[in-house]
């Protein structure tokens, strides 16, 4: 059950994605999988139960991260070519909790101190 | 088709109270009108006078476009070394850059809390226009000039962008991020729990209230998830947050808050002051490396 609802919210901002536009792939390191935009994964590793959760969105808005995922990720590729900010409350309030650099990949957000904490992003 | 924000002529139609921009009087007190906001308003003075000690080791998004902007001018003689093209694009206005501390308390600004409500306002259009044309060199990257900029990971070749990177951070120490993103947040929560920073929280509480709006304290307000459901924001969120800012500047709030975090802060930096030094030293080569790079051209 679990595993159907992460493929839903995947595939649902994949479809998104498809409308909003995407960036292509702009690898940062040999062990991160293909990611066409922003991507976060539950677990270290660019883990997400064989799936994940890919977000794009234009620029200025922030996004939060649906309530099912709030405080859940622990590794990222952000194959943009900005910088994505990530908060650790929702709505993109409070300090700035990571900034996650254009171009790049953590596959554990414990080395930046933000395990299981991102709420929102911008 | 790409969706782009181009905030210079995004049409943002709000049921907006209050008759001016400057205007902070009470929400209630003022009649409701339909504004048309046909430009992003630059940041208030309010976001752009916040500053937390920490702003001096962390990096702002207007230091991240000066560093991004070098690796830019470094991939483009990189990439001419490969014979590849990689176009450069002309800065956004500094003014129009983000402040860093913008949302740090919630909402801030009387004229983005009438446009936005408690939605993070759209960028500035210089911003906009540097993002959206940033896009675009990436999408209409070559597969070829993709690979001369970012490199083969499979086969661990290195792109011009990594070592663009690699070029700006050359002399600068190590340092581990976790301790620092650990103590943003632990001193961030700490502040709200201080006694004169509680007591700000009850007065803007009972001032909120009183306009119907039952938080405890802001950053409940602008996490409500009433208002993330929404592309746009609607009447009542627009109010709620003219609210909140009015009653954020008749408790004094955000001066409590900012001198509350600057002593913890301080007392941070204080303790473990040889990691922040380093913190410093890694920041300000960094920009430093970068501005040389810019400067050269």
């Amino acid at each position: 059950m679990k595993r159907k609802t992460t493929l839903a919210v995947a595939a649902l901002l994949l479809s998104a994605t498809s409308l909003i536009g995407s960036t292509a792939t702009a690898h940062a390191s040999s062990a991160a999988p293909d990611c066409p935009a922003f991507c976060i994964y539950e677990h270290d590793d660019f883990n997400f139960w064989g799936g994940r959760l890919v977000v794009f969105w234009p620029e200025g808005p922030c996004r939060t991260v649906h309530s099912s995922r709030n405080n859940m990720a622990s590794s990222m590729i952000n194959n943009t070519n900005r910088s994505v900010r990530l908060y650790d409350r929702k709505n993109c309030a409070g300090p700035v909790g990571y900034t996650a650099k254009r171009n790049s990949n953590d596959k554990d957000f414990t080395n930046n101190g933000f395990d299981n904490k991102l709420s929102s992003m911008r | 088709m790409p969706v782009r924000l181009s905030s210079a002529v995004l049409v943002l139609v709000v049921a907006a109270n209050g008759c001016s921009a400057a205007t902070a009087g009470s929400p209630s007190e003022s009649g409701t009108r339909t504004a048309s906001v046909t430009n992003v308003p630059p940041a208030g003075e309010e976001a752009r006078k916040l500053v937390v000690p920490f702003d001096a080791y962390n990096f702002s998004p207007a230091e991240i476009m000066t560093i991004e902007a070098a690796q830019d001018l470094l991939i483009r003689d990189c990439m001419r070394g490969k014979g590849v093209k990689w176009k450069l694009l002309p800065l956004p206005a500094e003014d129009d850059i983000e402040p860093q501390n913008r949302r740090r308390y919630g909402v801030i600004e009387p004229q983005i809390a009438r446009f936005f409500g408690y939605h993070a306002p759209l960028d500035r259009p210089s911003v906009a226009r540097y993002n959206a044309e940033r896009d675009d060199r990436l999408r209409e990257l070559s597969p070829a000039a993709r690979r001369a900029a970012y490199g083969d990971p499979a086969n661990d070749v290195e792109g011009c962008s990594d070592k663009a990177q690699a070029h700006l951070l050359q002399d600068t120490p190590e340092t581990d991020a976790s301790l620092f993103n650990t103590l943003i947040r632990q001193t961030f929560d700490r502040s709200q729990r201080d006694g004169d920073v509680v007591r700000a929280f009850r007065a803007w509480s009972a001032c909120v209230q009183k306009k119907g709006f039952p938080y405890p304290d802001p950053l409940a307000a602008i996490t409500d998830e009433r208002w993330m459901k929404t592309e746009r924001p609607s009447r009542q969120e627009i109010m709620a947050a003219e609210t909140d800012v009015w009653c954020k500047k008749k408790s004094d709030l955000v001066s409590i808050w900012a001198a509350t975090e600057k002593r913890i802060q301080q007392d941070a930096v204080h303790t473990h002051a040889e990691y922040f030094r380093t913190l410093k030293t890694r920041k300000d080569r960094q920009l430093e490396a970068a501005r040389r790079v810019l400067a050269r051209g």
